[in-house]
């Protein structure tokens, strides 16, 4: 996981939740919310050349996700429905692609993450990029995605004791982060 | 009253709580030490906030609505595999 690497098969089981969360609190409606996440990942898996590795998956995923979500506002304020405009391409081969399926990663994209959660969104999401990010990815795959910790110890090489300790890591981290930014 | 454990064990615990995994023998030995214990008291209270807080915060996608989008996105790898041997 630490490499990098785009695994399509698991991005629903790792990353549904995650992306449909950044998105309800962006479009407040629970269906525009589910079929936006869907649609992301379908980009994803178009352009998925596009993924350099610089990134990890789920930040290049957001970042197709913002693209989807601005879609979405550009076609209900079009009048027509018909805003859509295939722009700003720079060669042929990419002539006529959707912008989100345009989107590579580099790194300023976790930048780009803690500024967005920072404007809009939950304090959760918020918090949990401030937290170093192999304990983000463990706390998010099981506080977010229902992850058992026996998948979780398979998938990170480790055991249910290093898990837990990193769990309460998280937490404690979690914990003074929301206490600093909770709306009383 | 001598601790009957450290406080290590009952954080532990509490965390595990959080997630169902705690034994029940576990919890009746966390809620004694609490009894003698400010500092566990204070990190049970806000470990609790905090699973609260991510309970209404985050919303979870049914698992319809999960195997959707997983059929959607196995398609498309079986169409671009399909393309690719072509």
């Amino acid at each position: 996981m630490s490499e990098n690497k785009l695994n399509p098969d698991k991005w629903v089981k790792r990353y549904a939740n995650y992306l449909y969360n950044y998105t309800i609190v962006r479009v407040n409606e629970h269906e525009v919310a589910q079929d936006i996440v869907s649609e992301t990942f379908l980009a994803a898996l178009r352009s998925k050349d596009n993924f350099k590795g610089n990134s990890t998956e789920r930040t290049w995923l957001v970042a197709i996700l913002k693209h989807k979500i601005i879609d979405y506002y550009r076609r209900k304020n079009s009048i027509k429905g018909s805003a859509e405009i295939q722009v700003d391409w720079h060669d042929e081969e990419q002539e006529g692609k959707w912008l989100e399926e345009r989107v590579e990663d580099d790194r300023n994209m976790n930048i780009d993450d803690l500024i967005e959660n920072e404007e809009l969104g939950s304090t959760i999401l918020k918090c949990l990029d401030t937290l170093d990010e192999k304990h983000a990815e463990i706390f998010r795959l099981r506080t977010i995605e229902n992850y058992e910790t026996e998948a979780i110890c398979n998938e990170f090489g480790i055991t249910p004791s290093n898990l837990w300790v990193i769990i309460h890591r998280a937490r404690k981290a979690m914990v003074n982060c929301l206490e600093k930014n909770w709306i009383k | 009253m001598k601790q009957i454990f450290k406080c290590d064990e009952a954080c532990a615990i509490c965390d595990k709580a959080q997630y169902n995994e705690a034994r029940f023998i576990d919890k009746l030995r966390l809620i004694l030490h609490l009894i003698s214990c400010k500092s566990c008291r204070d990190y049970v209270r806000n470990n609790r906030k905090l699973t609260k807080k991510v309970q209404s915060e985050i919303g979870e996608l049914t698992p319809d609505a999960k195997a959707e989008m997983q059929r959607k996105i196995d398609a498309e790898i079986n169409r671009n595999s399909r393309l690719q041997s072509n």
